[in-house]
């Protein structure tokens, strides 16, 4: 019940097609019943006063039948006439008291009323005339049936002028009613014709109202469904269904926009992540790779560490200094070499443990290299990853130098520029191609199989796209290793070392 | 907002629809109503408190439409009906089926002219004993049992004109008094007022007069009379008329006959008749408030009705009218006319 109440109190839908639907009907039904009511009081007048007319004319026969009997009585004396006197008096009293003539004039009802008291009046002397008759008083019975003689011309013209009067002002009533029927004619077209437009303006309106708040939704709908989701809102201004369904699809869109924002952040989210993963596995796979060289070289090198240890301490014993300090840089080199790649170590460190490869190359090809080299104490501290500049000197050396005809010289700069450690390894051995460099830098070298020999002379396996990768995930940084070379001119490899982190 | 608007709408629709309603049923009503008003019967605005019934001698004359004014006055201010009759035709007992009528058809109170003092009388005694209360109006039957009458003296009338007349002629010279040989309610009125001017000229023997009598029935005696009396009395002065139609015929056939050098002395106030005294066409008239007749009978019946009894007489001062002071009923006419 109360539901239903709300329901009702609510401008819904289902009430507000009632309204119109009825408004029209009532409109309609109005249009049906106004002329038929117009046409039927301008006829229920008419008939009225016709009416009118035909009671009197009853009346007038019923006092001939009246009469007739009476006469036919006194005449007679028969009981069959007095009987039928009786009757019809009867009648004639009914009869007159009868007509109603409240609806016409005044006038017409004051002549009614004589006739009324005449008719009265008759029958008194008719009754006494026949009473007299009866007891045959002659005299009597001559006086009273003269007197009712009178009554009855006077009754019948009276008669005749009201019959009269009433035809004629029904007649010219007529005349004057038939000019307001053509009026009402007209006025009812007229009526017709204003309440068909207004129904149909009234339909059209209805229709819009109620169509217009659809068709905004379906558009809307349709929109979204070809993937627009930035519709803009659809404003219905009632509280009908149609409003909350409005209201409704509004709250989707903006949820299901919402939504799509979310799934969009989500798989931006995802794709950084899946990066970082990728990074830390080539991370992990360069370490592999560091730590696997590192490991084939382990047991060699502690062999080897303690033999020239041994070896050192042999060499001091008997005096042989070179051999001594040589046997020491190699265990250094060894030693520096056995390190856990993972920890960093400084610039310093780095520059100590090239010193040491360069002594051993230098005593091995003693009049084939010649390093030259300048320290910045400024930049010692810097950390730096394990084997960074030995495998590039290395490389200098070996795809470099190692081929000449000529004296090969590498030089180790160090500088500090701009927040920069700078550190230049330059040689002037045959150089790299412009090609061969990109290569190099873009980290996807083919290395060719690795073939028995080929890196007979390497200390450790480690290649330069494993030292760009480690440097620039250890500094977050591209660009920090740059190679300037022409083929025939030297090679230079510059690392540029961000100062702080 | 949005419900004024359906409002607004509604009720546009609904209001030409209203307002043709009520234009076509005041024009139904309107026909209806203008069509009810029949001359016979004089009615108050509201129900008639008594239906009462006169009897005049005809509808024609001057005299009787200024009563039927003062009875119309009379019925509004007593909230009564009037029901008139008068003989049609010129049948010797229309007068008293006339009487017998109203008698009959038991009306609350009947005003009657006499044109017969037996055969009226003798139907006023019938009325009274069926509690019917009369009253007669400018001729009396003073031995019936009528409550009341109402008239204008017309003796002293007649001896106002006779005097009108001195003036007119300076006492000498012909005059004919016109007389209808009506046979019935008229001569009552005409011998009146006839030895009133006859003893009002008793002492001047030089004015010779004379009396002519002409055919009530038919309209154009009275033509032929006056023809007759130029061409037959070249030494004629004056003419004396006893009522308002004479006055008026003869006026108007002396202006058609282009012989307007003649007095004369006439009865009535017609806005007619006071035009011919204006332009000198007649010398003057005696008149009387005839409305007031009318007013005054009504309201001796109403009286007899609700009180039980009235004053047994009731007259009307006679005027006269000459050209002197003649725009003071020229005045008083004009303005009902405009109504």
């Amino acid at each position: 019940m109360k539901s239903k109440m709300r329901l009702w109190h609510r401008n819904s839908l289902k009430k507000r097609l009632i309204i119109y639907f009825m408004a029209t009907i009532v409109i309609m039904s109005a249009l049906n019943l106004f002329p038929y009511y117009t046409i039927s009081v301008l006829m229920n007048k008419m008939s009225s006063t016709f009416e009118m007319n035909v009671e009197l004319n009853q009346l007038n026969s019923t006092l001939e039948l009246v009469n007739y009997s009476y006469e036919n009585y006194l005449e007679t004396k028969h009981s069959k006439s007095l009987d039928d006197y009786y009757r019809y008096a009867n009648d004639l009293k009914e009869q007159a008291n009868a007509i109603q003539i409240d609806n016409s004039s005044m006038e017409n009802m004051l002549v009614m009323k004589d006739i009324r008291n005449m008719i009265g009046n008759y029958l008194e002397e008719m009754d006494a005339a026949v009473s007299a008759r009866r007891a045959r008083m002659v005299d009597d019975y001559l006086y009273h049936y003269n007197e009712s003689a009178k009554i009855h011309e006077y009754i019948i013209e009276y008669i005749q002028k009201l019959n009269n009067t009433m035809f004629f002002q029904n007649t010219d009533r007529y005349i004057s009613v038939r000019k307001s029927i053509t009026l009402v004619q007209t006025l009812n077209i007229g009526v017709i014709c204003t309440i068909f437009v207004m129904t149909i303006v009234l339909i059209l309106w209805f229709t819009y109202k109620i169509t217009k708040p659809i068709f905004e939704l379906s558009r809307a709908a349709d929109e979204i469904t070809h993937g627009n989701f930035n519709v803009p809102s659809v404003n219905v201004n009632s509280n009908d269904e149609i409003g909350i369904m409005a209201d409704a699809f509004n709250r989707m869109t903006q949820s299901i926009r919402q939504y799509i924002n979310e799934i969009n952040e989500k798989v931006g989210l995802e794709r950084k992540l899946q990066e970082k993963e990728i990074e830390n596995l080539i991370i992990r796979t360069n370490l592999r790779e560091a730590e696997l060289h590192a490991l084939q070289a382990q047991i060699n090198p502690h062999f080897l560490f303690n033999t020239l240890n041994v070896g050192a301490q042999l060499a001091m014993m008997e005096g042989a200094d070179r051999a001594c300090t040589f046997m020491e840089n190699a265990a250094e080199l060894f030693r520096y070499n056995m390190r856990n790649l993972d920890k960093p170590v400084t610039i310093g460190d780095e520059i100590r443990n090239v010193e040491n490869y360069m002594h051993l190359l230098n005593e091995r090809f003693a009049d084939k290299i010649e390093f030259t080299m300048t320290k910045d104490d400024s930049i010692q501290d810097r950390k730096i990853p394990c084997m960074i500049l030995q495998p590039i000197v290395e490389n200098a050396y070996i795809h470099g130098i190692s081929d000449l005809e000529y004296q090969g010289c590498i030089r180790l700069d160090t500088s500090y520029q701009n927040g920069y450690a700078v550190i230049s390894i330059k040689d002037n051995g045959k150089g790299i191609s412009e090609e061969k460099i990109r290569e190099i830098l873009s980290g996807d070298t083919v290395e060719p199989p690795e073939t028995e020999g080929h890196h007979e002379g390497h200390t450790n396996g480690i290649g330069l796209n494993n030292i760009i990768s480690r440097l620039k995930i250890f500094y977050s940084k591209e660009d920090i290793l740059q190679i300037i070379s022409e083929p025939g001119n030297g090679t230079e490899v510059v690392l540029h070392i961000p100062m702080e982190s | 907002m949005r419900k004024k608007n359906y409002i607004v709408l509604v009720s546009l629709c609904i209001l030409p629809v209203l307002i043709i309603t009520i234009i076509i049923y005041f024009n139904i009503n309107n026909v209806l109503h203008s069509m009810d008003n029949s001359a016979g019967i004089v009615v108050p605005d509201t129900a008639p408190e008594y239906h009462f019934a006169m009897i005049c001698e005809n509808m024609d004359d001057p005299f009787w439409l200024s009563v039927k004014k003062g009875v119309e006055i009379a019925c509004k201010e007593f909230n009564v009906a009037v029901e008139f009759n008068w003989p049609n035709g010129v049948n010797a007992d229309e007068e008293s089926k006339c009487l017998d009528m109203a008698i009959v058809s038991d009306v609350d109170g009947i005003v009657t002219y006499v044109w017969d003092e037996a055969e009226a009388g003798a139907l006023i005694d019938k009325s009274v004993e069926k509690e019917i209360p009369i009253v007669t109006i400018r001729t009396d039957a003073k031995s019936s049992k009528r409550a009341a009458f109402v008239g204008v003296n017309t003796y002293s009338a007649g001896t106002e004109m006779g005097r009108m007349l001195l003036a007119a002629t300076s006492g000498r010279g012909e005059a004919v008094i016109l007389i209808s040989n009506n046979e019935s309610g008229g001569t009552v009125v005409q011998n009146l007022m006839l030895s009133g001017i006859t003893d009002a000229l008793k002492v001047f023997p030089e004015l010779k007069l004379q009396t002519v009598e002409y055919d009530y029935a038919n309209f154009l005696s009275l033509e032929d009379t006056i023809q007759n009396l130029l061409v037959n009395k070249p030494g004629l002065d004056a003419i004396i008329c006893t009522n308002e139609k004479d006055t008026t015929l003869v006026a108007q056939r002396l202006i058609d006959l282009n012989k307007v050098n003649y007095s004369i002395v006439g009865y009535g106030d017609t806005p007619e008749i006071l035009r011919y005294i204006n332009n000198g066409v007649v010398f003057g008239t005696v008149s009387a408030n005839h409305e007031q007749m009318g007013y005054d009978a009504i309201k001796a019946l109403v009286d007899l009705k609700k009180g039980g009894r009235t004053s047994a007489y009731f007259t009307v001062d006679t005027q006269l009218i000459t050209k002197t002071n003649v725009a003071k009923y020229l005045e008083l006419s004009e303005e009902p006319s405009e109504e």
